[in-house]
């Protein structure tokens, strides 16, 4: 665009920063107005809406089961997360220990299932119950994914702790300690709560991610009562052959993770400017 | 562990024998032996990089002495069997940089070791607390229906001295302090 012309009588109009930033935006709203315009016209919109939004299915999917699938969804993801923030906190102290074998065994702890597919441990999961003839994990089916989902879901998070314990300024230690405290008692009391509220953001997004990890539980291979939402849709879209039911499910999702994302923003805002 | 004490040792003392730290091969203190009296104030001064803080804090075995013994109130605190938790309990150290508890109101900051450490009662300890309080100006601060006042919010309480003389002072064993100089 710059080169110089070959037809040198004129000496070809340089164009000002701005406007070639400017003329450089315009290319790029005119590529897009192209794509759209393709896009819009070689769609098929009645294709699409009988694929993906058939209006009899979408009444059909949003039923009872939906919500129990929704509630088995979240009962799921609570339930890890709790199990994964207590293990988790475990795992993270065992990391900063003063004790050497703690930290071996939490290294390996959190490489092994951080390295490892999560549906590999879940298929693991669902085939104890053969392994162990007559084993009976409590609050079936709930107890199984609990474990299985938070035994991953703690890898992750110890790692998020521990960054968070670490970010606690070491003077908080020695100021707990001056005033007479015993360690376990300063951890406790100091360190921890100041260290989970640094890390309430990213364990929040820990807790997005588990949402959408729960998904994976199906190889768990539950009764229909044990559904959850990513199940439920896929059972439903195989048995209609279309996509609808699988539609809404993701947009249950949506409606899950959505307003933990903006709760996040909100927070790390707020930390941002408390700082 | 009255028999360890070097004659001459008084009960309201801090007495610091032949004190040797270093770090690694960068030896901070090099034998210091000093006598500190109740209601002493002593003033450490020296270039940065000194040892100043370091003499504190190995004072309050925040860092563990490479040689020597230091007697507070009676007790030696670098006994290997010494109750240190306890022995700190008797010192109040206000620190360079503040290190109030972010987490915790003004009011907290000064009662969590009374009630914890020294398992007073809830309302003996914010009595002791506020009557400290007042006595730096600050007892608006820490008035129990302000007491959403964060410790870190307001400037008065990162003053320099203040709030941290008040915490250290509200463990009640105000009678030995250290405090190394903020420049501040």
């Amino acid at each position: 665009m710059t080169a110089p012309s070959s037809t040198a009588a004129v000496p070809r109009k340089k164009f000002s920063p701005r406007k070639a930033a400017q003329r450089r935006r315009y290319i790029q709203y005119g590529v897009l107005a192209v794509v759209v315009v393709l896009a819009v016209s070689f769609a098929d919109g009645g294709q699409i809406q009988r694929v993906f939004f058939r209006p009899d299915l979408i009444a059909r999917t949003l039923g009872v089961d939906l919500l129990i699938a929704l509630k088995n969804t979240l009962a799921y993801t609570a339930g890890a997360f709790v199990f994964g923030l207590a293990l988790g906190t475990v795992l993270a102290l065992m990391r900063l220990s003063s004790v050497a074998p703690y930290r071996w065994l939490a290294s390996v702890y959190i490489e092994f299932f951080r390295g490892v597919p999560a549906i590999i441990v879940f298929m693991a999961f669902g085939l104890l119950p053969l392994a162990f003839p007559g084993m009976i994990v409590p609050f079936d089916p709930y107890g199984t994914v609990w474990v299985a989902l938070g035994l991953v879901a703690a890898a992750y998070m110890a790692e998020t702790i521990r960054a968070g314990i670490q970010a606690v300024p070491k003077g908080q230690v020695e100021a707990a300690r001056s005033l007479g405290m015993p360690a376990g008692m300063a951890t406790q009391r100091i360190i921890l709560p100041q260290a989970f509220r640094i890390v309430t953001p990213p364990l929040t997004n820990e807790l997005i991610l588990l949402v959408k990890d729960s998904s994976l539980v199906y190889v768990l291979g539950l009764a229909s009562s044990g559904y959850e939402l990513t199940k439920y849709g896929r059972e439903l879209a195989s048995t209609t052959s279309n996509l609808t039911p699988l539609v809404i499910a993701g947009l249950c999702y949506l409606v899950i993770t959505l307003p933990l994302t903006f709760i996040v923003k909100r927070m790390e805002a707020n930390a941002k400017k408390s700082r | 562990m009255t028999q360890q004490i070097p004659s001459g040792l008084r009960e309201d003392e801090i007495q610091i024998y032949d004190l040797h730290k270093a770090f690694g091969s960068n030896k901070v203190l090099k034998g210091i032996t000093t006598t500190i009296h109740r209601g002493e104030v002593v003033c450490v001064i020296g270039p940065s990089g000194s040892g100043k803080s370091t003499l504190l804090r190995c004072v309050n075995l925040l860092e563990v002495p490479t040689e020597g013994r230091i007697f507070i109130l009676n007790e030696e605190i670098t006994d290997p069997d010494a109750d240190i938790d306890h022995l700190r309990t008797k010192m109040g150290m206000v620190f360079q940089s503040f290190n109030l508890f972010p987490h915790l109101t003004a009011m907290d900051n000064c009662t969590i070791a009374q009630i914890n450490v020294q398992k007073k009662s809830k309302a003996e300890a914010e009595e002791f607390a506020q009557a400290q309080l007042d006595k730096v100006g600050l007892g608006t601060a820490a008035a129990p229906s302000r007491c959403r006042c964060r410790a870190d919010s307001s400037s008065g309480w990162r003053s320099p001295g203040r709030s941290r003389w008040t915490r250290a002072d509200a463990l009640r064993r105000a009678d030995l302090g250290a405090r190394p100089g903020t420049g501040r």
